[in-house]
């Protein structure tokens, strides 16, 4: 095993999955996957940790996979975040230009950006991203670099995303037990969003859901910026409880008849029609209707979309959607689950693709790993802002101080 | 000892029914209805456009938000109705006071109807009315925006209103020809309202050999929300029980029956001339059981000699499915203690139901008018008064007992969208039958 500079991994504990995605920062700062691990995640509820303990485990069993299989020791990883607690708010930061000439300076930008990022966060709370929006000069809008402009009044968006810091803390704990460096946390919309959008698709403005086990998270993005983002905290593992409850089945059989007989909408086919079901444990087989399954099916699903239709047009950013709606994680599986969004949002759907990386063909293809491909490509992009930033000195103390710490 | 005699009389006075249109839809239907002869009904028509109020030819007209619109209407903007109807409130208070029936007539699709109507049913039940609302769904091909806005404003309704009955238009297509002109169309439309309108209002006020009244109605409906349907058919000939079973099965409206299996009570009138015999009644009973699965059947008949040898059947049904949020509900307690209808009710429901309606924390009563006063002062010793002022005390909140598993997300934090925690199964937040 030989350890490189240029290795991002990503980490994401998800509900239903651990999931880590080892890449490499080529030269074109794009990034090339070279190992991939998996764990089944016991320990996470509604994408948040309930057993550390167990977390820990699982962490370990999806990163020493992703190791074995790149070839490479992995150091540090970027975690994702997602859960219940989680909230974004957008904040303007107001600046007056006070140099005699009136024009903008990069000090006046920073104080700016500093003064957006101040928001009042609930007790506890602690910010996992600040992203920038555009700028505003004296009422001249969307403005990308107001630096040499002239200009009196300084305005800038912030996209900032929250969390409960107690809860951020407990993957992250974990990821140190296991003696990992955590580089930065990520909020998983975000990551989905960056593996998935193309520059052009983010100019003209596009919904990322998330379809995940525990949570799902969406973000929109329209002008190349994040105009808005959430979390609901509800996925396919409540899809499995609510059959698990109306069908009065035990949880791994709804969830095993979901994946196998699961649908989004209704279909023709399905009225009064019923399939039996056998246990191994020898119970007596169980009758079950699959017209049922596909009622308390679609029910949850459209409550889902019907949740985050409303919550995007609240913020008011529906109509900068224009280039459709993309989905990803492992809720795409369900058949019909693009004609149901299509219904919903009355927009082009597709499934999105991973782009911009390249690697091991097999795991871009999976929805699934959307999220974790793209905690590596947010690597990717800090590991280039650091290495423009790091002096010589400054870069060969810290690898030292790894070494040290690794030891 | 009480003299029964007093008491009669004064327990039964004439119903007062008031039936409103609301918007431009509500008040062409109410324009076809006035047309009609039905005793006891007053025909309201109400709207923001000062130029379609004007057309119609309805016998009282309202106009809604007069500063706000300005005559104009309000340009399917929902939430402008909706405040249009909040200021007019008051008017809309007097328009009910004294009424033991209102009936809401509204088009979901557009603005007036959408917005004011939850606001009139609240104001109507405030007044101590029964507040009963026929909603029109828009064609499929109106555009999908209006359907998801329609499908919105009837939840609002269901939850503002005692009862809600849906007229689904995209259902409706099915059942005229595809060569109908739209103003058939919509006048089939107008005709099937009228219908289910007159059966309730025959219901309500031909005096029945098996009785099925007012109190009977308010039962089936009070404290549901949920979404009624009804189906009218007549029959005539000797094979009349059969063909008026298999034209309200055919019924678009009942889903070709199934409906009849999701729900919880069926309401059947009929009314027929004097050759009604027991042995069709019984045939027509059987056949409805058939279809109903579980749904406590309450039956009415009653004998008109117009009919001749016509046989009208009007079937209610109401969904099965958990009450929308107690929030909404009146509390049986703050009814108009003048109208002994409610009392009635109360005593009714009690008896009939098994389930005690949940209750709120009380609004403050409703003003009586002094004729009211009057007559609650009249008779002190009136069994029914004394009852009346026992009553608030003796009921007793009780919450819903149906508790609904979270299956695995038991001990997680829930979570709380519109009020409604995500991790409980949607299918049973939203009442959908498995059957």
């Amino acid at each position: 095993m030989f350890s490189a500079d240029n290795i991002v991994v990503g980490l994401e504990t998800g509900t239903a999955k651990i999931c880590a995605i080892v890449g490499e920062v080529l030269e074109d700062d794009n990034v090339n996957i070279i190992g991939i691990g998996q764990a089944r995640s016991r320990a996470v509820r509604k994408g948040e940790v309930v057993d550390a303990a167990t977390l820990g485990e699982d962490l370990r069993n999806a990163i020493v996979e992703a190791e074995q299989m790149a070839d490479v020791e992995v150091r540090s990883v970027f975690l994702g975040v997602t859960g219940n607690h989680i909230q974004c708010i957008n904040n303007r930061g107001l600046h007056t230009v006070i140099s005699p000439d009136r024009v903008v300076t990069r000090e006046d930008v920073q104080d700016v950006v500093k003064n957006a990022k101040a928001i009042n966060l609930p007790p506890g709370g602690h910010v996992v991203h600040a992203v920038r929006q555009h700028y505003t000069v004296d009422n001249q809008r969307d403005i990308e670099n107001p630096e040499g402009m002239t200009g009196g009044r300084l305005e800038v968006d912030m996209h900032v995303i929250h969390g409960q810091i107690t809860r951020l803390e407990n993957p992250i704990r974990a990821v140190r037990g296991l003696q990992l460096v955590v580089d930065a946390l990520v909020f998983n919309g975000l990551a989905s969003t960056l593996a998935l959008l193309s520059h052009e698709q983010k100019q003209l403005g596009a919904l990322v859901i998330d379809l995940g086990a525990g949570a799902t998270e969406y973000v929109v993005c329209a002008n190349g910026i994040v105009k808005h983002s959430g979390v609901l905290a509800v996925g396919g593992d409540h899809v499995t409880n609510d059959l698990a409850v109306g069908l009065k089945l035990p949880l791994p059989l709804a969830e095993e008849l979901k994946k196998r007989k699961g649908r989004a909408m209704m279909d023709e086919a399905m009225a009064g029609q019923s399939i039996s079901l056998t246990s191994e444990l020898g119970l007596p087989e169980k009758l079950v209707n699959l017209e049922h399954l596909g009622l308390i099916m679609t029910a949850r699903l459209e409550e889902i979309f019907e949740l985050i239709l409303e919550d995007v047009a609240q913020a008011g950013v529906l109509e900068d959607i224009t280039a459709g709606v993309f989905l990803c994680g492992g809720g795409v599986r369900i058949p019909d689950i693009v004609p149901l969004a299509k219904h919903f949002f009355q927009l082009p759907v597709c499934v999105g693709r991973v782009n911009g990386v390249s690697g091991i063909p097999s795991s871009l293809d999976q929805p699934e790993f959307a999220t974790a491909i793209g905690l590596a490509r947010y690597g990717a992009l800090q590991w280039k802002q650091q290495r423009c930033q790091k002096t010589f000195g400054q870069g060969l103390r810290s690898r030292l101080s790894q070494i040290f710490k690794r030891v | 000892m009480q003299d029964l005699n007093s008491l009669v009389p004064a327990g039964h006075r004439p119903f007062k029914v008031q039936c409103f249109g609301l918007g431009d839809a509500g008040c062409r239907v109410v324009e076809h209805l006035s047309a009609l002869d039905l005793q006891g009904i007053s025909f309201i028509a109400a709207n923001t456009d000062v130029r379609s109020l004007a057309q119609c030819s309805a016998s009282q007209k309202f106009q809604l938000g007069a500063q706000l619109t300005r005559g104009l209407s309000t340009g399917g903007d929902f939430n402008l109705a909706m405040s249009a109807a909040e200021k007019d409130a008051p008017g809309l208070s007097r328009l009910c006071e004294g009424a033991d029936l209102v009936f809401i007539i509204a088009g979901l699709g557009g603005g007036t109807g959408a917005g004011a109507g939850p606001v009139l049913a609240r104001v109507a039940r405030e007044a101590g009315a029964l507040a009963l609302a026929f909603a029109i769904l828009p064609f499929d091909c109106e555009g999908q925006s209006r359907v998801g806005q329609a499908r919105h404003h009837l939840r609002l309704l269901q939850r503002a209103a005692d009862g809600v009955i849906c007229l689904s238009n995209q259902k409706l297509a099915s059942l005229v020809s595809p060569h109908a002109s739209l103003v058939e169309t919509f006048q089939a439309s107008h005709e099937l309202l009228a219908q289910g309108l007159r059966g309730i209002w025959r219901l309500l006020t031909r005096p029945g050999l098996i009785q099925l009244d007012f109190a009977h109605l308010a039962s089936a409906l009070r404290g549901k929300h949920s979404a009624s349907a009804f189906a009218v058919a007549e029959a005539r000939g000797p094979d009349r029980v059969a063909d008026a079973v298999d034209k309200l099965l055919q019924n678009p409206f009942l889903d070709q029956g199934q409906l009849l299996a999701d729900s919880e009570t069926v309401l059947l009138s009929l009314s027929a001339g004097a050759s009604l015999t027991i042995v069709e009644i019984n045939r027509l009973v059987e056949a409805i059981n058939h279809h109903t699965g579980h749904a406590g059947l309450i039956l009415g008949t009653c004998i008109d000699e117009s009919l001749g040898d016509r046989l009208e059947v009007t079937l209610i049904t109401t969904a099965r499915g958990q009450s929308l949020g107690p929030a909404a509900e009146p509390d049986p307690g703050t009814a108009l203690p003048g109208t002994d209808f409610d009392l009635e009710t109360q005593l009714a429901t009690s008896e009939q139901t098994p389930a005690r309606p949940a209750t709120r924390c009380l609004p403050p009563p409703p003003e009586l008018t002094s004729d009211q006063k009057h007559a609650l002062l009249g008779r002190p010793g009136n069994v029914i008064s004394r009852i009346n002022k026992a009553l608030p005390r003796q009921l007793q909140i009780q919450l819903p007992l149906d508790i609904i598993s979270k299956g695995r997300f038991e001990k997680s934090e829930p979570i709380i969208r519109r009020g409604e925690d995500l991790d409980l199964p949607t299918f049973k937040r939203r009442g959908l039958v498995l059957n």
